[in-house]
């Protein structure tokens, strides 16, 4: 229950000083956002709406102690459908930051850094989609040493750092890079056909987990065709070329990274890093030999439902021309 | 010494092809230089060649003593990218081990190729602009650094840069599997001794992934599908950071031509983004990722 006298007035004015918040109490409560938000398949708990409501009321305590308000990963893909255009990430942001302000802590996974092993050449800190790496002076061993460091309340977890950084000495818990290696190798046996089937080819499908929009293709990518298998990483950002190595490696004939859209990245820029990388890729094993076919990269829009089963049904079907070609890589 | 990078029209009028200077010039300036920082105690050490057993064999020399400057030479057999002694472990200038009062004050004598990579260095913030000095030997290609001293001028390298884009054009035009049989003869040689990443300046890390085993992303033992996997994902951790010094291709004691690669992702990332390793000191750290997300739409 709500009660009147405990509705904090001084909160919503804080909210409306801080940049980003003013648009708080423009807010109808239609829903749209909470229809649109992708951190809803997740987080079912996530609500944005929910969060402007409570905030607009001036539930000081509830709304900062929540564990929702760090959710929100700021993709905007409610942003162009709010008709009254209120650009809800800032809003979330203003909130946060008065929880920081006040002591409130982010939970969940951020990025970690293994000082012992960072070189602090700032690549992850220039790829990093949310300004939450800087390069510090630490105490490690007694001594001092300059090493990146992560803002725990700005990192959203996405991976893009550990990705980019040379001596694999950041990563996010859930996409390490044991976790990553182990499901790759774990996919590439267990996508291998059984004695005396009587098909060749097996092909591994690396999606990203924002990119699949509708039920029906979510479904599909649990039950894929016989010879695929599809693993998950937090974003086409975080996949690496030794990703693609490893499953060439292990027999996949040919590997299908599946990102978002570049302007519906669900972590800004990690669809756009991925795509740069890939195209790189490609050209470069086209050079030493590997075919154009084995490594492709696909960007699903969130208007692309039943993509998804296509471009598997197809990657399928190319498949068993490529593992004809097959000379033992 | 310079791979397939075509150099920007405007920088053909700079080369100073007529005004090169002798060797013997080049090697009285920087003993010259070096007497003066030594003396004037504005160094501790000079980084530059030395002739060693063989009149076309030079080794890489550390003066600290004024007495010693006479040993420093240049001439066309100084190839080899000294910026290596600067960073790692053990180099000097590392800036996450020091602090800035137990800095050694570092003169380096840095050809073309060098100065790019210093330029690179700086950006993936080793060291500070100021923390070297450098005694720059130019050609009129675009280095992205001002040497603090012009010891020399010498003529671009062009017969290396026509022989690695005649070898990659000839490889395209291979059939793709004519393409892997090729490679496949280059990486058996591979003994994986690791001199091309020993002696490249920017594997400066610690924990190399080749080495890593938690998780075996490389295999260790040498085989050509491991070797592929290395030599892919080493250059896959240079992209848009190396400068083409040719270090690599001249320490691999087996001939793989480690240029090729290096140039051809040299070419891809000019293509791309415009972009030459090395010729931008305002840039932020150039690994291919980070120019994706800054170039956008591609």
């Amino acid at each position: 229950m709500i009660r009147s006298d405990e509705l904090d007035r001084g909160f919503v004015e804080e909210i409306l000083a801080e940049p980003g918040g003013e648009h708080l109490l423009d807010c109808w409560s239609c829903g749209t956002c909470a229809a649109t938000c992708l951190v809803r398949r997740y987080e079912p708990s996530f609500n944005p709406r929910l969060i402007l409501h409570k905030a607009g009321l001036g539930l000081r305590e509830e709304v900062l102690s929540s564990a929702e308000i760090w959710q929100c990963s700021a993709c905007d893909a409610c942003y162009p459908r709010c008709p009254k255009e209120i650009h809800i990430s800032d809003v979330m942001k203003a909130i946060r930051n008065i929880a920081i302000r006040e002591g409130y802590e982010r939970p969940g996974v951020t990025a970690e850094v293994d000082v012992s092993t960072c070189v602090a050449c700032g690549i992850c800190s220039a790829a990093c989609p949310y300004e939450a790496i800087s390069l510090q002076t630490v105490v490690w061993q007694r001594k001092p040493r300059r090493a990146a460091q992560v803002d725990r309340t700005l990192c959203v977890g996405c991976g893009t750092c550990n990705s980019v950084c040379p001596s694999s000495s950041i990563s996010v818990e859930g996409y390490t890079d044991l976790e990553c290696h182990d499901s790759l190798v774990d996919a590439s046996y267990a996508a291998r056909p059984p004695a005396g089937a009587d098909w060749r080819g097996i092909g591994l499908v690396i999606v990203c987990d924002w990119c699949l929009h509708a039920a029906s293709d979510v479904e599909y990518a649990s039950h894929p065709p016989e010879g695929i298998k599809v693993i998950n990483v937090s974003c086409s950002g975080r996949v690496t070329p030794a990703f693609v190595t490893t499953a060439l490696q292990r027999g996949v004939d040919s590997v299908l990274i599946v990102g978002c859209k570049e302007d519906e990245c669900h972590y800004k820029q990690g669809s756009t890093i991925a795509g740069g990388r890939m195209a790189m890729l490609q050209s470069f094993l086209d050079l030493l030999g590997v075919e154009r076919g084995r490594v492709q990269f696909a960007r699903l829009g969130s208007l692309d439902r039943g993509k998804f089963p296509r471009l598997v049904d197809k990657m399928a079907k190319d498949v068993h021309a490529l593992a004809s070609l097959t000379r033992g890589n | 010494m310079s791979g397939t990078i075509s150099q920007p029209a405007e920088s053909e009028g700079r080369t100073v092809d007529g005004a090169a200077s002798q060797p013997q010039e080049i090697t009285q300036k920087i003993q010259e230089e070096a007497r003066r920082l030594l003396r004037d105690d504005k160094g501790d050490v000079v980084i530059g060649y030395c002739q060693a057993w063989d009149d076309e064999v030079v080794s890489p020399c550390f003066v600290t003593d004024g007495s010693q400057v006479g040993k420093l030479v240049f001439n066309e057999y100084c190839y080899h990218n000294l910026a290596r002694y600067l960073v790692g472990c053990e180099g000097y200038l590392t800036s996450r081990f020091r602090t800035d009062e137990e800095a050694p004050r570092v003169a380096l004598v840095s050809t073309p190729a060098t100065l790019r990579t210093v330029v690179g260095l700086i950006q993936e913030h080793q060291f500070e602009r100021d923390d070297l000095i450098v005694l720059g030997i130019v050609d009129g290609t675009p280095v992205g650094i001002e040497p603090d001293v012009t010891v020399g001028r010498i003529k671009v390298d062009r017969d290396e840069q026509e022989r690695v884009s005649a070898e990659l054009q000839r490889l395209e035009m291979m059939s793709v599997s004519e393409r892997w049989d090729w490679w496949e003869g280059q990486f058996s040689k591979c003994i994986r001794c690791y001199a091309c990443r020993q002696v490249c300046p920017f594997c400066y890390c610690e924990q190399c992934i080749a080495e890593e085993n938690q998780p075996q992303w490389i295999d260790r033992s040498s085989s050509p599908q491991n070797n592929r996997s290395f030599h892919i994902i080493r250059a896959c951790h240079l992209i848009g950071r190396c400068t083409d010094c040719g270090a690599c291709d001249r320490a691999c004691p087996m001939n793989i031509p480690l240029s090729l690669l290096y140039g051809k992702l040299a070419a891809e990332v000019q293509r791309a983004f415009g972009y030459v390793a090395g010729t931008d000191l305002e840039a932020t750290p150039a690994l291919v990722d980070v120019l994706a997300s800054e170039s956008g739409e591609r």
